[in-house]
């Protein structure tokens, strides 16, 4: 008997092998358990279905490796994957489902016909091949699923932040403007004024971080600004936070042009930020920006170790910086901050339809490089 | 001039006030929209100060009602929000936009720019934020 006509003659034996060993894995509902059994026999007769037609070497292939054309609307591996996240079922517990029933369809066929002609191998492989395909679309589903989630979880923390931080800032400027207060009680509304300036800008790498990763993209809003107002600006509030420091500014050329200068502000700060945090106290940051008739380049650089090549490739994704550092540089004053600031400058210069560079060598130092076009498009990233 | 605050974060909207007090405006606040409309219609406010997310119906929502109200509509209307997102959804309710954490002098500008007797050009968001 070929496979795919002993599947869909021996379903209700398959699945019921299948639903013991998915039973063995989370406790479930009777309602859940229905609902998931008929998205594995819908998988099931998907699959043998596909048995049943011809197909050609690039195919399979790709099926074998997930990668198969998806054919409208979700497939059943898909919504098996969205109720397997409903009943808590982890990660692992999904691709072990995946395991019993490509086991217990094998088995059971083995058990009624003879494996050994060229036919019934090359179902064997093409079962193979869909239930990987199968396999992938779920956990892909899966793993969006979540990745969703965790990045709605901290936009919304991000958000609901800001509130109460606007109080105590605002709390703070309510006792600086009272004169009248002794100098020790206006010294410490400062001190809250600024630390809540730092939270701030913490709180809004975060959220910035979590809604681009949701796929919405940083919104800008283009104004007419003067990019050497700004640059000068941030290298004020960072003299301000560390006046220890040495900066030097070099500016020429236009600087005038139609950018989001919050936005580039905020990807000004982030980089000086990060040039501070990575070179030696008594070192200098130099910043450059220079103005042409099609673009504006702003650099800056500062004294550092040579980069290794891992740390160039995942310079803007935190995530992965994060993964790959060792366990015991990923908690206390080892780890510093969580490294969101170089992401989120990627992602404003993005916005801006622009490009970010960075070069590092034992005689320059490391430099960041900003290029922005003049012709901002009239648009808002995620419209 | 009187000011109707509405915020639902107490502590948020009573340092606001305290902000505006201190130059001489007369403030009033409201933890929702629903009691911002009373207010409204008692109290008949210079300026509308509100929150984008307000428990029940929205600030942007609040904004809207008075945009489409006859007697409501020339209210200047001065939105918050934490997300900038707001600003760039819903430009065309509101007079003024500022983004949380904002500075004192941020939300004094606004207001007096909003209050002006001049004719004002619609929905000029402000840059500066903390």
């Amino acid at each position: 008997m070929k496979l795919a006509a002993f599947i869909l003659e021996n379903l209700e034996p398959i699945l019921n092998e299948w639903e013991d060993f998915a039973s063995s894995l989370a406790p479930l509902e009777d309602a859940t358990k229905i609902e998931l059994r008929d998205h594995a026999a819908a998988v099931l007769k998907v699959i043998a279905a596909d048995l049943q037609t011809p197909q050609a070497e690039h195919q399979s292939i790709a099926k074998s490796r997930g990668m198969a054309l998806a054919v409208g609307g979700n497939t059943a591996a898909q919504l098996h994957a969205e109720e397997r996240v409903a009943a808590g079922f982890s990660g692992e517990q999904v691709m072990a489902e995946y395991r019993a029933l490509r086991s217990s369809v094998l088995r059971l066929w083995a058990q009624n016909a003879e494996i050994t002609t060229s036919d019934a191998i090359q179902d064997m492989i093409r079962f193979n091949e869909a239930i990987d395909q199968a396999q992938t679309e779920s956990m892909a589903r899966y793993a969006k699923m979540l990745r969703e989630a965790q990045n709605l979880f901290l936009a919304i923390l991000g958000h609901d932040v800001r509130t109460p931080l606007g109080a105590v800032s605002m709390g703070a400027q309510v006792l600086l403007m009272d004169q009248t207060l002794p100098s020790k009680a206006l010294k410490v509304g400062l001190r809250i004024l600024n630390s809540s300036k730092r939270m701030d800008a913490i709180v809004r790498d975060l959220l910035d971080f979590s809604t681009t990763h949701l796929g919405e993209g940083i919104p800008i809003d283009p104004r007419t600004v003067d990019l050497l107002e700004i640059c000068q600006h941030t290298i004020d509030e960072a003299k301000t936070f560390h006046p220890d420091r040495q900066f030097e500014l070099k500016a020429e050329g236009n600087l005038e042009g139609a950018w989001d200068g919050q936005r580039l502000g905020q990807a000004f700060s982030n980089l000086i930020s990060n040039a501070i945090q990575h070179s030696t106290p008594e070192s200098a940051i130099r910043v450059s920006i220079s103005g042409s008739a099609d673009q504006v380049i702003y650099a800056v650089q500062n004294e550092a170790e040579v980069f290794s090549a891992t740390k160039l490739r995942t310079l803007f994704d935190p995530v992965k910086r994060f993964a790959i550092r060792p366990a015991s540089e990923r908690v206390g004053a080892r780890m510093q901050n969580l490294g969101l600031g170089l992401y989120v400058v990627k992602e404003i210069v993005n916005a801006h339809d622009g490009e970010i560079f960075v070069s590092s060598s034992k005689e320059e130092g490391v430099t960041f490089t900003v290029r922005l076009p003049r012709q901002t498009p009239h648009r808002r990233s995620g419209d | 001039m009187m000011i109707l605050i509405v915020e639902d974060d107490l502590d948020l909207a009573e340092t606001c006030s305290m902000v505006l007090e201190s130059c001489d405006f007369e403030v009033k606040v409201a933890h929702s929209a629903e009691e911002a409309l009373l207010q409204i219609a008692d109290r008949k406010p210079d300026l509308l100060i509100a929150d984008c997310v307000l428990p029940g119906r929205s600030g942007l929502e609040l904004s809207q009602q008075m945009r489409s109200h006859h007697d409501r509509r020339q209210l200047p209307i001065l939105l918050m929000s934490g997300s900038l997102r707001n600003k760039v959804a819903h430009g065309d309710s509101y007079d003024g936009f500022i983004n949380k954490p904002f500075l004192a002098e941020t939300l004094l500008a606004e207001v007096s720019r909003l209050l002006q007797p001049a004719p004002q050009s619609a929905n000029q968001p402000v840059q500066g934020t903390l």
